[in-house]
């Protein structure tokens, strides 16, 4: 059956290619973009929680982003932590950034633990490489860093004006990316005796929710989350995100409302004749709509689907040259970016369409 | 024997185009009847209002004042939605240009006009019958601009006989063709008016052509100047000279 949608499509070839491109483009940045930041929160929120335990606790008034969290514990809050009912084991954490690897600027969060405690409340530190935190001014990195950055161990790393030596790699997926004893980075930031928050475990047979219960009755006013829902508290708290995503979307579907309109435009002017000949075999205003936007849903699906390929080429781009950084492409996005895409690109095609179709028959026919 | 029924009727029919400020008009008052399964040709110096008339004749241009009816339905009464009704139900139109869709083949050219029409999908075969009437079954696949003008012609008639209209309009059907593509046009024009009894309004600047038609309506500065014959209407030595 005659498809004079599909014969334009692909008889007007840069014109098609071009509006496939800009729509795709917009997608695939809504994608990519939504996608890191998404990516990086979750994998963050993920790192945390496998940690292995099982309450975080934090001075009142903090953010789940622990980035945030200053030192404002006494480490000895932990010993009365510890004669809580149902806790079994503490580990106070010193928050630290390292801001400069190798002479580049990057921002890597450090702990500084207490290597039994931390080993208790949790997984622990998985060395795969050297002695791991044994000495003071060790330092160990965790796989993924290592090899992003070429840390070798046994190599010196200036950090807050002093010589630490790498000596261990462990195994990414827990915790942070750098590790260093919490007594160094007391000492190194001067918060002697200071942590930025807890992390707890539960005695066996007790259940999470009863230990945050007794903690929140202990200790009120402090915040205490427990890292079941740590990523949810994440999501919740992080500032700007979700304007940061609505932005991302209104501009992919501007893109597709303005690329559509500009493309569809230009075609109806140059298609003035052919749009008289149809009105002159007796096609109605409704058929030349119809018509139009049949075309530009075709440019927008195929925009779509060619917006999907480019955010996994984006994301294998990201995570090969970037390997610290993370690109969730979640189904939920896939959706919202093809309706996003297809509904701007129908919504530009909406006034060209209207103006094929307003056209006068006779003056479309002789135009030139 | 009772007398056809005016297919197509104008009354005080006039048509003033506004270019600026100045008022141009092309048809003043023509008072014209068609009669079903006649073929007329119209003829008259360039800019004398033929090819407007045709337009208002096909609804696809409304009159400043007057009436036009076809097959008694007044176009100046009815919405435009109406007018493009009327106008893909009854009327088939054949162009100088062809104005053939040039991105779709020769079967899609005649399927879409049927899609237009709304009427059951129409099938290849059906198709191929059509062009065989003009003669270009084997050319269904061919894009219009792989034919020849004359071959484009004939499948632009094709195309206006898809929906069996019972008008047919056609403006200067062979003024881009030579001599030998004219002949079969007309020929076939002719053929469709005598064998379909369809109403064929032609116009045509070539007495030639307009001598297969049963009347001629001579037009000059918008307005009837004459109706009969081409041998009542032209002297035979011109149309001879003219045909030439």
């Amino acid at each position: 059956m005659a498809n004079l949608p599909l014969a334009n499509i692909f008889n007007r070839k840069t014109r098609t290619t071009v509006g496939i491109l800009a729509v795709a483009l917009g997608v695939a940045l809504l994608l990519v973009l939504v996608g890191l930041a998404n990516g990086s929160l979750e994998e963050t929120a993920e790192r945390i929680m496998n940690v292995g335990a099982d309450v975080l606790f934090q001075p009142p008034d903090s953010s789940p982003f622990l980035a945030l969290s200053a030192g404002v514990l006494s480490e000895r809050l932990g010993e009365r932590l510890l004669d809580v009912p149902g806790v079994a084991s503490v580990a106070p954490i010193l928050i630290g950034s390292l801001t400069k690897v190798k002479g580049q600027s990057k921002i890597v969060m450090m702990f500084g633990v207490d290597k039994a405690s931390y080993n208790e409340v949790g997984v622990g530190l998985e060395i795969l490489e050297g002695r791991g935190l044994a000495r003071p001014l060790d330092l160990v990195v965790d796989t993924v860093l290592a090899a992003a950055d070429n840390i070798v161990l046994g190599e010196k790393m200036m950090i807050m004006n002093r010589e630490f030596e790498v000596s261990g790699i462990c195994r990414a997926g827990a915790g942070v990316r750098v590790f260093m004893a919490i007594s160094d980075m007391q000492e190194a930031t001067a918060q002697i005796g200071k942590a930025s928050f807890f992390f707890i475990k539960a005695a066996e047979g007790v259940s999470v929710d009863d230990v945050s219960a007794s903690l929140k009755e202990r200790f009120e006013g402090y915040k205490i989350t427990a890292l079941a829902r740590f990523s949810e508290a994440m999501r919740e708290n992080a500032l700007g995100l979700k304007e940061f995503i609505r932005a991302l979307s209104i501009f992919a579907a501007l893109i597709s409302y303005l690329v559509i309109l500009l493309a569809m435009y230009t075609t109806i002017i140059e298609r003035t004749r052919e749009i008289g000949i149809l009105k002159a075999l007796g096609a109605s205003k409704t058929y030349i709509i119809r018509l139009v936007m049949v075309e530009s849903f075709f440019i927008c699906v195929m925009g779509v689907v060619v917006g999907f390929l480019f955010s996994f080429l984006g994301r294998w781009g990201i995570i090969t040259f970037f390997p610290t950084l993370s690109v969730d492409l979640n189904p939920q996005w896939f959706a919202m970016s093809a309706l996003l895409g297809i509904s701007g690109g129908l919504l530009g095609a909406l006034y060209p369409a209207y103006r094929a179709a307003k056209l006068d028959p006779v003056e479309a026919l002789n135009f030139e | 024997m009772s007398q056809p029924a005016a297919i197509l009727k104008t009354v005080a029919l006039r048509k003033v185009y506004r270019t600026g400020s100045l008022d141009v008009p092309a048809l003043q008052g023509i008072d014209i009847e068609i009669k079903e399964g006649e073929f007329v040709s119209i003829m008259g110096p360039s800019g004398c209002g033929k090819t407007t008339l045709l337009q208002i004749l096909g609804g696809l241009s409304r009159p400043t004042s007057g009436h036009v009816f076809v097959d008694g339905v007044d176009l100046a009464d009815v919405s435009d939605a109406e007018r493009t009704r009327l106008r893909c139900k009854k009327i088939g139109f054949v162009f100088q240009r062809f104005n053939l869709l040039t991105t779709l083949t020769v079967q899609a050219n005649i399927e879409i006009a049927r899609q237009i029409y709304g009427g059951p999908l129409i099938s290849r075969d059906e198709v191929g019958d059509l062009l065989e009437i003009v003669r270009l079954r084997h050319k269904l696949d061919y894009k219009p601009l792989e034919l020849s003008v004359g071959e484009q012609q004939r499948v632009a008639i094709a195309r206006a006989l898809v929906n069996n209209p019972a008008i047919i309009l056609a403006d200067e059907p062979t003024g881009n063709l030579d001599s030998r593509n004219s002949e079969q046009v007309l020929r076939l024009l002719s053929d469709l008016n005598r064998e379909k009894k369809q109403t064929i309004v032609m116009i045509t600047h070539n007495p030639a052509a307009a001598e297969m038609s049963n009347r001629v309506i001579e037009m000059l500065d918008g307005q009837v100047l004459s109706h009969g014959t081409v041998a009542e209407l032209v002297e035979p030595e011109q149309a001879h000279s003219q045909a030439r």
